[in-house]
């Protein structure tokens, strides 16, 4: 499927601010499953571009702008052609992630992350829900099930910054705590688990099925990849409880939101910022219509926390 | 009038000045002559001078939890540590090799094949699990593979006088400024002292390491490339160093509100506009050095910078994630990555250390805890250590338990009864222990500064040398000529 996406990003400060250092993780790039055919990112004021690889393998654009602005707009297109990849080892028995090898392998994808710090209650629920699973990618599935049972979704429901305790207490959340929720179960019983960030062409990131809307203007989105030994990794879509297909685009992996954040930034200044973030997708076909954007949607600017100096800010979804 | 000696009962371990039949070894026959002809009250006296010395020349270190405030005069002994030529030349060889070594490592990680780790020289796992792996360093090459430009490595000399490496410093050791001053003070104590020997100066520390930093600098800096010292301000407690090394180098000592980003090139903010900056001599921790790729919460570093080094407009030194390679667990595995690296045998050796999750090195110490010291793998700072000669049973009984738990945060070491050295205590001298830290440069290459800092446990029997729990330090000498004992081509 050939898919132009149109990633928009418009910060606005009440007075004016200085000296924003940006690391803007946003971009599609070729993996298994995804080609990316071409690839534009522009700011406003413009700016020195610097695009490097990053540890996890995502590519990462670099930005700063010294001089004093009220507005900062960050525009990033891509297209890419995406297919289906079949996923092979749903044979492979659950004793298999035991294996030592495999265990040392994958290290950095058991321990605990800042964002996915479990309870021992959590670790008891994976535990019993999936304790007759025969196979890893049952177990998989089972515990994306049971994320289901604790989470009513519920948009901007919850700051980037939650702990697990906190978002299983409350009860809803978005596609990155679907996505933290499984990651802490998975690693509890022993299955690598890594958080993607990337872009799901639906109108609805919380069903698939029947849509068939050729544009759609959304949002960033997260689900997970399960390490399977012997068969790399296995994607699911906790949000909507379904497999990937060739309707998620990735930008990348990690440990969990810390590692794919889609801006990272500072910068200089005491004003504090509203920001707007807009996703379209556009599914270009023979009869293909080009991006037309609609009305920005509006983050909630309690998500943002504002500090004296240097102020943070993270798109969320 | 008696003696500074009348007094002196030999240590445990190896003494520096007398040999076991109470001879004094060749390289300090000047010395003891000299301060036999001294008394406590001459000592004393010098003592108070060179104190006074210090307090007015700002020369003092920072303790963080003292009532009396932060502040605290340099301790030095006047009793100086002398090393042979051939003695120095031999560590010289080993400390040059092991940073090479340790440099080749970091390349290996940060920008190479990860050999190493494929090759089954380092286990993967123990890289990936270290807090010091520092991924934001991922694919950032430096000039020359110098990710360490500046290392600290600490050696300790074991009964036989025979040294070993007990921890490697590859970060932001600190010490080098009291190696000068302390040299200083004692060439004013004593200049006869100094009439007798051949000592190597240190007071080119400066000159060395603006070299070494101007040629990391990045190509288009050209010639004379623009270095600054970065601090994180004067309540750190290396804070005399820094203005130390920006001092003796000639360059600005600045505080990361003085520097900019722009278009991925650090400039400094000067009152004639921007100039621009070539290599940073930082002294801020990694996860301090730039807000957008590390805490959102620091003022300390530089926003932006990552993006500087990795566009390469900016050299930083150290480079970044220097820690996953001088943690307690990768330690033990520098000898290895010697032979890997170089093909070279090992000069200087480690502690003999035990790996706890390797099953038959475990094996062969559980049952002997008593005499060995456990340390955590993941602490720092000397937490959660335990000397087995003097831990209770209840304590051995713990320590046992975590090591059987989880024998990947564990590694088991012998003992090491540290050297000692003459030190005034009260009217007379007394063996005190000591360890050397000495520096190790590298930019085009590598070289290994004369001497290094003498740390001195103040208390008797005390294995403690940090100057923050009461250690001092020694003026160290390394000699230019021969002595008896200086080896095989003594004259």
């Amino acid at each position: 499927m050939r898919l132009d996406i149109r990633y928009r990003l418009h910060f606005e400060y009440d007075a004016p601010v200085w000296d924003s250092q940006n690391e803007i993780r946003v971009r599609p790039s070729d993996r298994p499953g995804q080609r990316v055919i071409s690839h534009r990112l522009t700011t406003a004021p413009a700016a020195r571009v610097l695009t490097f690889t990053d540890y996890w393998g995502t590519t990462v654009d670099h930005v700063g702008v010294r001089e004093p602005h009220s507005t900062f707009d960050v525009l990033a297109e891509a297209s890419v052609e995406t297919s289906a990849v079949a996923q092979t080892g749903r044979a492979v028995p659950i004793e298999a992630v035991g294996d030592s090898d495999f265990v040392l392998e994958h290290v950095e994808y058991l321990a605990e992350s800042s964002h996915t710090a479990g309870t021992e209650a959590v670790a008891d629920r994976a535990a019993s829900a999936s304790a007759h699973s025969r196979t890893v990618s049952d177990r998989v599935d089972v515990i994306v099930d049971t994320v289901h049972e604790m989470l009513v979704y519920e948009g901007s429901a919850t700051d980037i910054g939650v702990s697990i305790a906190d978002l299983v207490a409350g009860g809803k959340g978005v596609c990155q705590d679907y996505a933290h929720l499984t990651i802490a179960m998975l690693r509890s019983v022993g299955i690598p688990a890594r958080y993607v960030s990337g872009y799901l062409f639906a109108s609805d990131e919380r069903s698939l099925d029947d849509d068939d809307s050729d544009q759609v203007s959304v949002q960033t989105h997260a689900w997970v990849e399960a390490a399977i030994p012997g068969h790399g990794w296995y994607p699911v879509d906790p949000t909507n409880r379904q497999v990937v297909t060739d309707r998620h685009v990735v930008i990348g992996h990690g440990r969990d939101y810390d590692d794919v954040a889609p801006v990272r930034g500072v910068f200089a200044g005491t004003a504090t910022p509203s920001v707007e973030a807009e996703v379209v997708i556009a599914r270009m076909g023979p009869a293909a219509r080009s991006v037309i954007t609609d009305g920005p949607r509006r983050l909630d600017d309690g998500q943002f926390e504002a500090r004296q100096r240097l102020q943070q800010r993270q798109q969320q979804q | 009038m008696p003696s500074l000696f009348a007094e002196y009962e030999m240590a445990r371990g190896y003494d520096e000045v007398f040999a076991a039949d109470g001879t004094v070894r060749p390289r300090y026959d000047r010395i003891v002559e000299r301060f036999s002809q001294l008394d406590a009250t001459d000592l004393r006296r010098v003592e108070a001078i060179i104190a006074d010395e210090f307090r007015r020349l700002g020369i003092t270190f920072t303790v963080y939890s003292d009532n009396e405030g932060i502040e605290r005069t340099w301790p030095m002994d006047l009793f100086p540590r002398v090393i042979a030529a051939s003695e120095w030349s031999e560590l010289e060889r080993g400390l040059e090799q092991r940073v090479t070594a340790l440099n080749r490592f970091l390349a290996d990680l940060y920008v190479g094949e990860r050999a190493a780790v494929l090759d089954g020289i380092v286990p993967e796992w123990l890289v990936t699990s270290s807090s010091c792996f520092e991924r934001n360093a991922f694919g950032i090459p430096v000039p020359y593979g110098a990710h360490c430009m500046i290392a600290g490595i600490d050696l300790v000399r074991g009964s036989d006088g025979g040294y070993a490496v007990l921890e490697d410093n590859l970060r932001n050791p600190s010490g080098i400024s009291y190696v000068v001053e302390n040299r200083a003070a004692m060439a004013k104590a004593f200049p006869n002292l100094f009439d007798d020997h051949t000592v190597q100066p240190v007071d080119q520390y400066g000159a060395m390491l603006r070299a070494t930093l101007e040629s990391v600098a990045p190509a288009p800096a050209g010639d004379t490339p623009t270095i600054v010292v970065l601090t994180p301000g004067v309540y750190n407690s290396a804070y005399f160093e820094h203005a130390f090394l920006a001092r003796s180098m000639g360059v600005e000592l600045v505080e990361g509100r003085d520097l900019v980003v722009d278009g991925q090139v650090v400039y400094a903010r000067t009152i004639g506009g921007l100039s621009p900056i070539d290599v940073i001599y930082r002294r801020i921790d990694d996860q301090f050095l730039d807000p957008v790729a590390f805490r959102h919460d620091s003022s300390l570093g530089v926003p932006g910078l990552l993006g500087a080094i990795r566009a390469g407009t900016v050299t930083v030194c150290n480079a970044l994630g220097n820690g996953v390679a001088d943690d307690k667990a990768v330690y033990a595995y520098v000898p290895e990555m010697i032979r890997y690296y170089l093909g070279e045998e090992p000069v200087i050796p480690n502690v003999t250390t035990y790996l706890m999750w390797e099953d038959e090195q475990r094996e062969s110490v559980l049952g002997r805890l008593d005499e060995l010291v456990i340390k955590p793998v993941a602490e720092s700072g000397g937490y959660g250590i335990v000397i087995g000669p003097h831990a209770t049973d209840e304590e051995l009984a713990l320590a046992h338990r975590n090591i059987v738990d989880d024998p990947r945060n564990w590694i088991v070491q012998e003992v090491v009864d540290l050297s000692s050295l003459a030190s005034l205590a009260g009217d007379h001298l007394e063996p005190r222990h000591l360890d050397l830290r000495p520096f190790v440069l590298t930019g085009e290459r590598t070289q290994v500064f004369p001497g290094g800092l003498t740390r001195v446990a103040m208390r008797k029997g005390s294995l403690v040398v940090n100057s923050s729990q009461g250690g001092g330090s020694k003026d160290t000498w390394v000699l230019a000529e021969q002595t008896a004992d200086g080896g095989a081509n003594a004259s």
